[in-house]
C-alpha cells in the first residue's frame, strides 16, 4: 500500500516532468505493467487539464502604476523614519512652542486647517481622469440620458449617475448601482416610430455623438474612489433633449405629433446650436465627492490631453480585443466602506447635503447655483417620449389575437380604437406619465418661485406655461378615455350575468381580462 | 534604403542586459525612479495573477499588489543579486497573501458567522456555474498549503524548483503537496466525475 502511494506520487511528478532520469525509467516500467497506474495517470492528466483550463482571466488594472506612484509619494518614507527616531521628549518641547505661537497668533490652527483642506483637494485632484470615454457612451446612452437623466458609469452599465431635483426644486445627483434592467432599443424604437429614412437616422446618430465628448469631460474619476461632476452637465442634458425634440419635430413631424400629441411644441424660431450655448457657461467648476469631503473647485481640462487619453484607451481596448484578453477600464465606486462616515464629515453649513446608503451616494447642491441658459423646458415632453419609446415595441407588434367569439359592437369599436395608429399614445402608461408630468410641473413652479432670476425672460416664461397647460389638458383627455374604457368593461360584466352558456361566459371573462390588461399597460 | 535599415537592425548586437531586471534595479539604485516604473509594468500582471490565484478574491488583488510593490520599492536598495528578481518578488507576493489570509483568519475568530456567510456567498455568485467555475470553487476549498503550490504549477506554470524558492521550502515538500492537492481536488470533484473527466 505504501509502495502504491509512492508510485502515485511519482506519477504526479512524472506528469509535471519533474523526475530524475532514474525515477522516470522506474515509473515508466511500472506504468507499462500496471493497468491501475495507467488509469490513474489518465485521471491525473485530465485533472491537470481541467485545472489549467479553469485559470481565471484577470481584468487589467489600468491606472496601477499611477496609483502606486501616488501612494509612494504620499506615504512619506522620510516621515516614517523620523517617527522612529524622534525621541518622545521633543513632543513636550513642541507643545511648549505651540502654546507660545498660539498666544501670539490665535489664527494659527485655522490657517493650518485651511492649508490642509487645500492639500486634501490637491490630493484628490491628482489623477482625475475623464471616465465616460471608458464607458464608451453610445448614441442610445446619450438618448436615454436626455430622457431619463441617467448616465452609465461603466461599460457593463452596473453603476449610473442620476441627475434629479429634490422637493424644493434644487438639483441633486446620485451615484448608485443600476438596479433596473433598461431597454437597449429606445433610440431605435424612437427613430423607427418617426419613420426616419437611413440618412435621417445617421443625422440623428451624429447629432447625439457630438455630445459624447462634451459629456465625457463633465465627469472625472480618480483611483482614490473620488468622483468629480461638473454642474454644467444639467445644462448639457437640456441641450441634448432640445436637439432631439427639434430634430424629431423637423424630420418626423406627423409621426412626432402622434408620439407627443401637442399642438405646439415650443421650439425657438432660430436654429440655435445648443451645444455652443452650453459651452459659454463656466465649464471648469467641479463638485468633487471624496470619502473625506465634498467640495467644489476649479479644474482645468486639457482637451488635447483628453483626446490623447481616448486614443490611448481605444488602442488598449483594440489590442486586448485582438489578443482575446479581457480589458476594461472600470471605475468601481465603493460607497459601502470608505464613504460610510462622509455624512458626519460634511458639516451642516456646507454647500452640500449628503446621503450615503448601501446602494450609493446622493449629493444635494444646497447653496450651489447651476449657471442656467435660456432654453424652453422640455422635461414634460421628455417623459411622454420616454414612456412612448418604451412602448413602441408593443405598437409595432400589433393587436393580440383574440378568441373568435361573438362580441358586442362596443367591443369591436374599442378594439379598433386601441390599436389605431392615430392613437398610439394610448399605449403609454398614462398614470405614470400623468404623475411624472404633474411632479415636474410642480417642481418647475417651485424652481421659478425660488429662483426668479433664471426666468426673467417673459417670453420663455409664457412658453413654459403654455407647454405645461397643454400637457395637463392632454393628461385630462387620456384620463377620460380610460374612464370610458372602464365603463365599457363594466357593461360587459353586466351582459355576462344574463348569460347561461358556460363556455361563452369563460370567453367573455377572457376578453374582459384582456381589456383590463390593456388599461394597465 | 529599407534594406539598409534592415541590415542595420540585424547587425545590432542583442543587448540583453541593458533593460533586464538587474539593470533596471541598478538604475533605480542610482536614482532613476522611472526604472522602477518599468519593473512594475513588467511584472505587475504576474503578481496580480498570483494574488488572484492564491486568494481567489478579486476585490483585494490590487490593494495587495500595491502593497507588494511598495515593499519592493522600500527594499530594492538591499537586493543582493544572488537570485532572480522574480523569485524575490514572487516570495514577497506569496508572503503578502499569507499575511492577508492570517489577518482574515483572525477576523473570522471575532466575527465567525458574518465571514462564513460572506465566504459561502462568494463561491455562489453564479447559480448556474460552468465547469471552469466549479473547478475554481473546488480549488478555493483546498487548504492554503496545498492550493498555492497547485495553482503556481498548474495555472502559472512554475517549476517545482521555482515553487520551492517562492514558498521557501524543499522540492520534496512541493512534490508531495502538489500530489496531495490533486488527490484532494479529485475527491471534491468526484460527484462531477462524468461531466469533468468524460
Amino acid at each position: 500500500m505504501k509502495n502504491y502511494r509512492y508510485d502515485i506520487e511519482m506519477l504526479s511528478a512524472y506528469l509535471d516532468g519533474e523526475l530524475s532520469p532514474k525515477e522516470k525509467y522506474y515509473i515508466e516500467q511500472k506504468i507499462k505493467s500496471s493497468l491501475d497506474l495507467q488509469r490513474k495517470l489518465n485521471e491525473l492528466k485530465k485533472l491537470k487539464t481541467v485545472t489549467n483550463e479553469s485559470k481565471p482571466v484577470l481584468e487589467e488594472s489600468f491606472y496601477f502604476e499611477e496609483r502606486l506612484m501616488a501612494s509612494l509619494s504620499s506615504s512619506g518614507h522620510a516621515g516614517e523614519k523620523l517617527k522612529k527616531w524622534i525621541p518622545v521628549f521633543t513632543f513636550s518641547g513642541l507643545a511648549a512652542v505651540l502654546v507660545f505661537v498660539l498666544s501670539i497668533n490665535p489664527a494659527f490652527i485655522k490657517n493650518i486647517i485651511d492649508e490642509q483642506k487645500g492639500n486634501i483637494a490637491d490630493f484628490y485632484k491628482t489623477n482625475l481622469k475623464p471616465l465616460l470615454y471608458a464607458a464608451n457612451l453610445s448614441s442610445e446612452d446619450i438618448f436615454n440620458f436626455a430622457l431619463n437623466e441617467e448616465l452609465p458609469l461603466d461599460p457593463s452599465n452596473s453603476q449610473i449617475l442620476k441627475l434629479s431635483y429634490d422637493q424644493t426644486g434644487k438639483e441633486y445627483f446620485e451615484i448608485k448601482q443600476n438596479s433596473e434592467a433598461r431597454s437597449k432599443n429606445n433610440l431605435n424604437n424612437f427613430v423607427n416610430a418617426l419613420e426616419l429614412d437611413d440618412q435621417e437616422k445617421l443625422q440623428m446618430d451624429s447629432l447625439l455623438k457630438v455630445y459624447s465628448e462634451k459629456i465625457s469631460a463633465q465627469i472625472l474619476v480618480s483611483d482614490k474612489n473620488a468622483i468629480a461632476i461638473n454642474p454644467n452637465i444639467w445644462n448639457l442634458r437640456k441641450a441634448v433633449l432640445a436637439d432631439i425634440i427639434s430634430f424629431a419635430k423637423k424630420h418626423g413631424n406627423e409621426n412626432f405629433q402622434k408620439i407627443a400629441p401637442i399642438d405646439k411644441v415650443p421650439l425657438p424660431d432660430k436654429n440655435i446650436v445648443w451645444l455652443e450655448k452650453v459651452k459659454t457657461q463656466s465649464p471648469n467648476d467641479f463638485i468633487i465627492v471624496t470619502p473625506d469631503s465634498v467640495f467644489s473647485t476649479k479644474i482645468d481640462i486639457d482637451l488635447a490631453e483628453l483626446n490623447r487619453d481616448i486614443v490611448k484607451a481605444n488602442e488598449e481596448l483594440n489590442k486586448a480585443e485582438k489578443e482575446n484578453r479581457k480589458h476594461k477600464i472600470v471605475f468601481k465606486f465603493n460607497s459601502d466602506s470608505s464613504y460610510s462616515d462622509l455624512r458626519d464629515k460634511v458639516k451642516s453649513d456646507s454647500n452640500f447635503r449628503i446621503f450615503v446608503h448601501n446602494n450609493g451616494v446622493q449629493v444635494h447642491l444646497e447653496k450651489i447655483d447651476i449657471p442656467d441658459f435660456e432654453l424652453p423646458n422640455f422635461d414634460s415632453i421628455a417623459s411622454i417620449i420616454n414612456e412612448a419609446a418604451r412602448n413602441f415595441s408593443v405598437v409595432n407588434v400589433g393587436p393580440p389575437s383574440l378568441p373568435e367569439v361573438p362580441v358586442s359592437k362596443n367591443y369591436q369599436v374599442r378594439r379598433e380604437n386601441n390599436y389605431s395608429p392615430s392613437l398610439r399614445t394610448r399605449e403609454v402608461n398614462v398614470d405614470s406619465v400623468i404623475e411624472e408630468n404633474n411632479r415636474r410641473i410642480e417642481l418647475n413652479n417651485k424652481r421659478r418661485q425660488s429662483n426668479n432670476r433664471f426666468y426673467n425672460d417673459s417670453s420663455s416664461n409664457e412658453i413654459k406655461l403654455m407647454v405645461d397647460s397643454l400637457i395637463i389638458k392632454q393628461n385630462e383627455e387620456l384620463r377620460k378615455q380610460i374612464e370610458q374604457l372602464r365603463k365599457e368593461i363594466e357593461k360587459f360584466r353586466q351582459d355576462m350575468q344574463n348569460m347561461k352558456n358556460k363556455e361563452k361566459i369563460e370567453q367573455y371573462e377572457e376578453i374582459i381580462k384582456m381589456l383590463e390588461d390593456q388599461i394597465e399597460i | 534604403m529599407n534594406s539598409d535599415n534592415k541590415k542595420e537592425d540585424m547587425e545590432q548586437p542583442k543587448i540583453l542586459t541593458l533593460d533586464d531586471d538587474f539593470s533596471l534595479i541598478k538604475q533605480f539604485v542610482d536614482g532613476d525612479h522611472d526604472a522602477f516604473k518599468t519593473l512594475v509594468n513588467r511584472h505587475k500582471e504576474k503578481v496580480r495573477n498570483i494574488i488572484y490565484l492564491t486568494l481567489m478574491e478579486p476585490d483585494v488583488i490590487d490593494d495587495i499588489a500595491q502593497d507588494v510593490f511598495i515593499t519592493v520599492f522600500k527594499n530594492l536598495k538591499h537586493f543582493r543579486f544572488e537570485s532572480q528578481f522574480t523569485t524575490w518578488l514572487y516570495r514577497i507576493t506569496v508572503n503578502k497573501c499569507k499575511d492577508y489570509l492570517r489577518k482574515k483568519a483572525v477576523r473570522k475568530i471575532f466575527s465567525p458567522i458574518k465571514d462564513e456567510e460572506e465566504d459561502i456567498a462568494s463561491f455562489r455568485i453564479n447559480e448556474d456555474p460552468d465547469i471552469k467555475e466549479i473547478v475554481r470553487n473546488a480549488i478555493a476549498q483546498l487548504p492554503d498549503k496545498l492550493r498555492i503550490p497547485l495553482v503556481l504549477r498548474d495555472m502559472e506554470g512554475f517549476s517545482y524548483q521555482e515553487i520551492a524558492e517562492t514558498l521557501n521550502c524543499e522540492i520534496g515538500t512541493v512534490k508531495s503537496r502538489i500530489f496531495r492537492a490533486r488527490e484532494a481536488l479529485r475527491k471534491i470533484l468526484e460527484p462531477l466525475e462524468k461531466e469533468l473527466f468524460a
